[in-house]
């Protein structure tokens, strides 16, 4: 019996997820009490109990699922060529040397932008359907991936690419089987960073024209001050925040394994 | 590294020597890159590839840079933009460091509550515009609970961090050595998670620029948003981007001041320990 090798961090913390659960109750308890006790203005303020109520309706009549897929709809239009072209440019700009000196500081100051500035641009140029949100996205995603793609490469251990070099694989090789394995946790990072920014881009443009998607529906509902309906669709852009975090966090850890020497 | 360009001395050719050096080096490369940058832009946007109406090339941006920034509204418009910024980054300091340190140093708080806080950081907040507007109107206070709520979690999270990592040693040292509560903060505490304090000042400030520019833009139309908005009216795509721009500068400007300030941080601690 061996049972001092097992590690004992895998175990789940009963105790720790009784005091999780119990600050969970604790916190909607005391949101309930606020707007049912002491908030006493004319707005009426969602509570723990009318959001559940108005996501069950919004479920039964359909409008949350429609609107949802249309917001998914425009991530993955502008979201999947966006890693994809992040990831090859990001290899190709990290790998060539005076390609990094002169391009990525431009990358940089474009990602600096506070980006909801361009939406309106964005908006104006490809108009208020589907094809100016995915672009919006693709912007967001192709940048943040693109960065972080050449933060991976530029960092990998020198000592891989010499074992490569020595061993005769060329510059394309050693790119494609060293450098793109060595950097996937910073690439995942990168998609963990874009998915955050893509969600508030989407959001913001479905506030901006309020025709589809999810954030037209927060819009339209807040609009006519019914907030238990605006809080759904919000709540629902969160849950989709806090797993993709949460999962690409996890991936990341794992493959922060194979930057290091064994 | 293998990337960089080798020199052979032996080589005769002094010409081609000289241009490798010119090239090799760092400035003249980013230069080059800008002029491919700006190159490539004016190619997309002249000869009809674009229609002409959302056409702005960057000689026409640079074209219409007196004009707005002639603009009276446009210096206004540009302090307004900072004087949101700045009030709410102050006030999300604040806020971020008083419980970033108390939920590190009260357990019972960190252990039930960190795990919800990470959701809020993780959440895309702005999807509560709406509803924030039609609880407290389209005054400033809403355009501050905006940049607040943005830019106070990565500061809550890495000040947490900061004062969770102090060395164990220094903390018994201090304890065995019966130092105050008051000298242990001052002394122990806040300088060894200072660098952390920064690197979440630095991602708060990003978040608070982006939060500062939806509530211009996407609440009541104020400062730079404002701006953004009147251009946009009367399509001059030129104008917008001078306005664009402007608020690139600032964001750059507080990533570089605060990255400047990282590394004198990281120098006293390579002295200090």
């Amino acid at each position: 019996m061996s049972t001092a090798t097992v590690p004992t961090r895998r175990r789940i913390d009963l105790p720790h997820l009784a005091v999780l659960g119990a600050t969970f109750i604790l916190l909607l308890l005391v949101w309930q009490f606020y707007v049912s006790v002491i908030y006493d203005r004319a707005i009426p303020l969602p509570t723990p109990g009318s959001t559940a109520v108005a996501f069950v309706e919004m479920l039964q009549t359909g409008e949350l699922q429609e609107a949802a897929l249309e917001s998914l709809q425009v991530l993955a239009l502008g979201g999947i060529p966006g890693v994809v072209l992040g990831i090859v440019l990001g290899l190709l700009i990290g790998g060539v040397r005076p390609l990094d000196t002169s391009l990525a500081p431009y990358i940089y100051a474009f990602y600096a932008t506070p980006f909801p500035a361009l939406i309106p641009i964005f908006v104006l140029v490809f108009g208020l359907g589907n094809v100016g949100k995915a672009m919006i996205v693709f912007t967001l995603v192709i940048t943040t991936v693109l960065l972080q793609t050449i933060a991976g490469v530029r960092d990998v251990d020198g000592r891989f690419l010499e074992v490569s070099h020595s061993f005769g694989s060329g510059r394309f090789r050693t790119l494609l089987e060293v450098q793109l394995p060595a950097s996937m946790s910073f690439i995942v990072a990168g998609i963990r960073l874009a998915i955050g920014r893509a969600l508030v881009g989407v959001v913001v443009a479905e506030f901006d024209t309020a025709l589809s998607g999810l954030g037209a529906l927060i819009f339209r509902h807040s609009g006519r001050l019914r907030l238990s309906e605006a809080l759904v669709p919000a709540l629902v852009f969160s849950v989709a925040g806090i797993l993709s975090f949460f999962i690409l966090k996890r991936a990341e850890r794992r493959l922060e394994r194979w930057r290091q020497l064994g | 590294m293998a990337t960089e360009v080798i020199v052979t001395p032996t080589a005769g050719n002094s010409a081609a020597r000289r241009l490798s050096v010119i090239f090799g080096n760092k400035w003249v490369q980013r230069l080059a890159g800008l002029l491919f940058v700006l190159a490539a832009w004016e190619w997309a946007f002249t000869g009809g590839r674009v229609n002409p109406i959302f056409s702005a090339p960057p000689t026409a941006v640079v074209g219409s840079l007196p004009k707005v920034l002639g603009n009276e509204q446009y210096l206004p418009s540009v302090l307004s933009t900072l004087r949101l910024f700045g009030i709410g980054f102050a006030i999300a300091t604040v806020l971020g460091v008083f419980f970033g340190l108390l939920l590190a140093r009260v357990r019972l708080l960190d252990s039930s509550l960190t795990p919800y806080l990470n959701a809020l950081y993780a959440s895309p907040l702005p999807a509560l515009i709406p509803i924030m507007t039609a609880v407290l109107g389209y005054g400033l206070s809403t355009k501050l609970v905006i940049v607040v709520l943005l830019a106070v979690f990565p500061i809550l999270v890495n000040t947490q961090q900061g004062a969770k990592s102090v060395d164990e040693t220094l903390l018994e040292v201090a304890k065995s050595l019966r130092v105050s509560e008051s000298r242990l903060w001052r002394d122990v505490v806040i300088p060894s998670s200072l660098p952390y304090l920064i690197v979440g000042l630095k991602l708060g400030a990003a978040r608070g620029m982006i939060g500062t520019a939806v509530a211009e833009l996407y609440t009541s139309p104020d400062g730079l948003g404002y701006l953004i908005h009147q251009y946009g009216f009367r399509f001059d795509m030129d104008a917008m981007l001078v306005v664009v721009l402007t608020f690139t500068a600032i964001s750059l400007a507080l990533s570089l001041s605060i990255g400047m300030l990282e590394r004198r941080v990281r120098r006293w601690k390579v002295v200090g320990s």
